[in-house]
């Protein structure tokens, strides 16, 4: 087993040379004239103004929140499917109650108007 | 020293660096960035450990969601850039205390035990599967898992409560 | 000719062999062919965005009715070298970074991001015994490195540290992470039906059963819907929308090149994919007999098929908002992607045990039909509402604007 992530380890270390060298390799042919307005932040000649960290709408926080509680129920559903096969009836039904309370949270989310982001 | 354990240095270092770098950056955005490099540490080591899916898990679940949601929660509040700002608050001699006692106990506990030093035995192929079979068994684990289900129906009726109240 | 029967072994096993004449130790043996075998898979799918970036713009520009790359100054012909320029270009060009940034997350952004994109391929089947390493994890390890992703976009928009980046970033992982979830139930339901993570067994399980689009298209469309928005494709596209938030996270990026590589590669990457899970991958007619024909015809005409679907879509549909995407992944994809794999875990075990294979196809294609009965008349009837809604609305306002004459 390890054999085969030792192929994802050198796969990982190739990339991030690739990935590193085309840069640093382009920096060597490139002209490098900055001027000070040159590295003003701006987009189409429109300076941003006041700063950058202006806070956030709460509301992505509990998108996040809500993203994570999926997350951890799908990582607690992957186990069953993979062994789905060789499992019974009654399993699948003590799934479906598991999916439905998650639906359940779901539909709650939604009455409240929380699934309206942004 | 075998590949193994050369490897499970270099994981371990980064996974230390990392985090020693989380709580002594500055900048709040490099901490969480080193956190997540941090969590790629321990997946590696789980790789180690012939655990991959519980690898899976942690860059899934660490990297995908906590960063995301710390990385977010740090957006959301402000001043986070700025280096006048003292790095530890008033507790801090409360908070070194604590992590004295744990680290005492812990190095306590390592030294005590008595390790071991038969070789592992091989892992079944079929250990995920198998943990799918045990989580909906009704022998294993059936009513932690479905309890699972209500915990996380409760975290989210929570989560959006005390988000909205405002 | 017996030689080209497997080419892409053969030339894998003949260069084992003579690194072993060459008298180097075993271990020395496998390192090199890691190594080796690593970089070739690496350069797979960074060297092909050159063919079928020209192949993009030929689409589109027939989408467009117009003729696309056919003659420019530097082109050649048939726009044949478009492409190299376009590179050497990105390569040669200035790059500021802006004096605001944060150096460090700035430079090794579009780094994360390539990475990532280079990493997915590690596990993907090309052909025949053709693949990086058939991880016991596959499929759930191509989902983990979404996460990577993220990161890397998050990076990107903060160390530009100016409003522009950073409000696109947000925007694009909030979408990014809302679409995990039905891409993560779906996989779920193919997972279920083969029994393992692993990409080959999900390739040969498709050789038993039908070709899952046709088992349960419901999990393919599912799936298709959510990995629209990691390359940037609309509908599902603001990661990157060119009119709202300009060129999205990577705005203050001088050299975006690495971006656009990236993601390239992964709506390659996402191509293939689909393809795997829910076309049979590299299987076909002929394969046994030759396995490169597994490689060079059946999947690279899947890919291209499924490329081009994408790029209809992508050309052809409006781009929706962040708060409406949100509101399909949330409200449409989830909830449908949740139901789906409980129809398919009921239809799978209703079946008597002894049930070959062809039987429960059929019983995933009833499910799937039954649900199409139910699904599109709660859509048609939302939609109803919505209209009458806007009727109404607009009523409301008439009368008044009358008034004011």
């Amino acid at each position: 087993m390890l054999n085969q992530f030792a192929f994802i380890g050198f796969l990982l270390i190739v990339a991030l040379i690739l990935g590193a060298a085309t840069p640093i390799l382009a920096r060597l042919v490139r002209p490098q004239k900055a001027i000070p307005r040159k590295l003003e932040m701006d987009e189409c000649d429109m300076r941003t103004h006041g700063e950058t960290w202006v806070e956030f709408k709460a509301q992505y926080y509990t998108l996040v929140i809500v993203f994570l509680l999926f997350d951890v129920a799908a990582v607690f559903l992957l186990p069953w499917a993979l062994a789905y096969n060789t499992l019974e009836l009654y399993t699948a039904i003590e799934v479906i109650a598991f999916i439905l309370m998650l639906l359940g949270g779901l539909v709650y989310l939604w009455r409240k108007g929380a699934l309206e982001w942004l | 020293m075998t590949l193994q354990q050369i490897l499970f240095l270099i994981f371990s270092a980064i996974t230390l660096i990392a985090a020693l770098m989380v709580v002594t950056r500055r900048n709040l955005c490099h901490a969480a960035l080193f956190m997540v490099l941090s969590f790629f540490g321990v997946a590696g080591l789980y790789v180690l450990l012939e655990a991959p899916f519980l690898a899976g898990v942690q860059v899934f679940i660490y990297v995908g969601g906590i960063s995301t949601l710390i990385i977010f929660a740090i957006v959301l509040t402000r001043d986070v850039v700025d280096p006048t700002l003292p790095p530890h608050n008033r507790q801090w001699i409360a908070g070194a205390l604590v992590m004295a006692l744990l680290c005492s106990v812990l190095i306590w506990t390592v030294l005590g035990y008595q390790w071991t030093t038969t070789t592992p035995g091989q892992v079944p192929a079929d250990s995920i599967a198998r943990l799918g079979t045990i989580l909906v068994d009704p022998e294993g684990f059936l009513l932690p898992f479905e309890v699972t289900s209500v915990l996380l129906f409760a975290v989210l009726i929570g989560a959006i409560t005390i988000a909205r109240e405002r | 000719m017996e030689f080209l029967k497997d080419l892409i072994i053969n030339i894998g096993q003949w260069f084992v062999a003579l690194l072993a004449d060459a008298g180097l130790p075993d271990i020395w043996v496998q390192v090199i062919t890691l190594g080796v075998g690593a970089f070739t898979l690496a350069l797979v799918p960074l060297a092909t965005p050159f063919l079928l970036i020209l192949y993009e713009r030929k689409v589109v520009a027939r989408i467009a009715d117009r003729l696309g790359l056919n003659n420019s100054a530097y082109g050649g012909p048939y726009g044949l070298l478009q492409v190299p320029d376009d590179a050497i270009k990105m390569f040669t060009k200035e790059d500021s970074v802006p004096a605001t940034a944060d150096r460090w997350v700035f430079n090794s952004a579009p780094v994360v991001c390539v990475t990532v994109a280079v990493l997915i391929w590690g596990v993907i089947p090309l052909g025949p015994g053709v693949i990086g390493s058939d991880l016991s994890i596959g499929i759930f390890y191509i989902l983990s490195l979404g996460a990577g992703s993220v990161v890397a976009v998050l990076m990107a928009g903060w160390g530009s540290n100016n409003e522009y980046s950073l409000a696109a970033a947000l925007c694009g992982v909030a979408t990014l992470i809302s679409r995990e979830i039905p891409l993560v139930l779906s996989v779920m339901a193919v997972v279920m039906v083969v029994g393992s993570f692993s990409m080959p067994d999900i390739i040969a399980a498709q050789d038993q059963y039908a070709w899952f689009l046709f088992a349960m298209p419901w999990t393919a469309l599912i799936f298709l819907a959510s990995i629209l928005s990691e390359p940037g494709r609309r509908p599902f596209e603001t990661v990157k929308a060119d009119s709202e938030v300009v060129a999205g996270y990577f705005t203050a990026y001088s050299k975006f090149g690495m971006f656009y590589l990236a993601e390239f590669m992964n709506q390659l990457a996402m191509s293939i994919l689909f393809a795997t899970l829910f076309l049979g991958g590299w299987r076909g007619p002929f394969v046994e007999q030759i396995p490169i024909l597994g490689t060079v015809l059946w999947l690279a005409i899947k890919t291209l098929f499924v490329m081009s679907v994408i790029q209809l879509l992508h050309y052809s549909l409006p781009r929706l908002r962040t708060d409406q995407i949100l509101a399909v992944t949330w409200k449409f994809l989830t909830p449908l992607a949740l139901v789906n794999i409980c129809v398919l875990a009921l239809a799978g075990k209703t079946l008597p045990p002894n049930a070959g294979p062809w039987t429960r196809t059929l019983a995933f294609l009833a499910a799937n039909i039954g649900m199409t009965l139910v699904v599109l008349p709660i859509l048609a009837a939302r939609d109803r509402a919505a209209r009458r809604r806007q009727e109404q609305i607009r009523r409301a306002a008439q009368p008044s604007s009358r008034k004011h004459k």
